[in-house]
């Protein structure tokens, strides 16, 4: 895809979230590239976010169960440690670093679904994060 | 009268001067026990390990701990803590350089787990001090968070025992 479209398609759904705030430059630049491999959705990136789901170990979980339900405030690692807020509104300085986002996509991907996600399912969730 | 006052003054420095010299033995007693070690300095080691958890000081595990740790962050303690393989030397180089020695008495140098080292238990679980109620009452959901009770944690200090 090219770079024109992935950025209509991004512009498109900050338009649709509803999101009139300007997002970093860097946060831009970095949503970009996941859009040009897969156009995020941020409706289907809430869904999967929220998605509760039984990984390898047994465990249910979901991105929600350290981030929380209300992404603009502090979520709780699993050793207590508190996290920083995900919304974009509320934290500029993330999704701003590629290899940061990659680390987190690789981790909790792994822990939450016992697997890689998908550049779809990456592109819908910081779609998802990016509009609120 | 006079030889009187002079001994009474004598015996008074002498005892100021065994309370003093009793200090210094018992200050030198709480640091080869080890209640107060080096805080990580190195701005990556403290800002990837203490993502998740705690900046644990080096010198809480054996070189042998941190190098099999390192080596497995794929599933570090049932989570995924995968680091780009630059990140991982650096820290496993700094923890290493900092850790306990395995020739000091209750080190166990094949245990991952601060917890599980031989010093640690001695020191919390016989006295009770990590008992679920404990635990509770500190608010820590685990016996991995020393913050809970040692509030100086993260930097070294483990004196502020409850």
């Amino acid at each position: 895809m090219n770079i024109k479209l992935a950025f209509a398609s991004f512009a498109a759904i900050v338009v649709v979230a509803g999101g009139a705030r300007a997002l970093d430059a860097a946060q831009t630049s970095l949503a970009q590239r996941y859009y040009a491999a897969a156009p995020g959705d941020a409706a289907r990136g809430k869904t999967f976010f929220f998605a509760e789901r039984v990984n390898a170990k047994g465990e249910t979980k979901s991105c929600a169960t350290c981030h929380t339900t209300n992404l603009k405030g502090p979520g709780k690692s699993a050793a207590g440690k508190e996290i920083g807020p995900m919304a974009a509104s509320v934290a500029p300085k993330r999704f701003t670093d590629p290899a940061e986002v990659e680390k987190w996509f690789k981790r909790n991907c792994d822990d939450v679904l016992s697997r890689a996600c998908t550049a779809q399912e990456k592109s819908d969730v910081l779609a998802f994060l990016l509009s609120i | 009268m006079k030889v009187q006052n002079t001994r009474l003054f004598n015996s008074g420095v002498i005892s100021v001067g065994a309370a003093f010299l009793a200090l210094i033995a018992g200050a030198g007693a709480l640091l080869a026990d080890g209640e107060r070690v080096a805080p990580v300095r190195d701005p990556v080691v403290k800002k990837e390990c203490g993502a998740c958890h705690i900046v644990y000081p080096a010198a809480l595990l054996p070189a042998q701990s941190w190098r099999a740790m390192m080596a497995g962050l794929k599933d570090h303690f049932g989570d995924n803590a995968e680091l780009d393989e630059a990140t991982t030397r650096r820290i496993a180089d700094y923890l290493v350089a900092g850790a306990a020695s395995e020739r000091k008495r209750r080190i166990a140098p094949a245990a991952l787990r601060i917890t599980e080292q031989p010093w640690w238990t001695r020191k919390h679980e016989k006295r009770g001090r990590v008992s679920t109620r404990a635990l509770a009452k500190a608010g820590a959901k685990s016996k991995s968070e020393c913050k809970a009770c040692h509030e100086g944690a993260e930097q070294g200090v483990f004196e502020d025992e409850n």
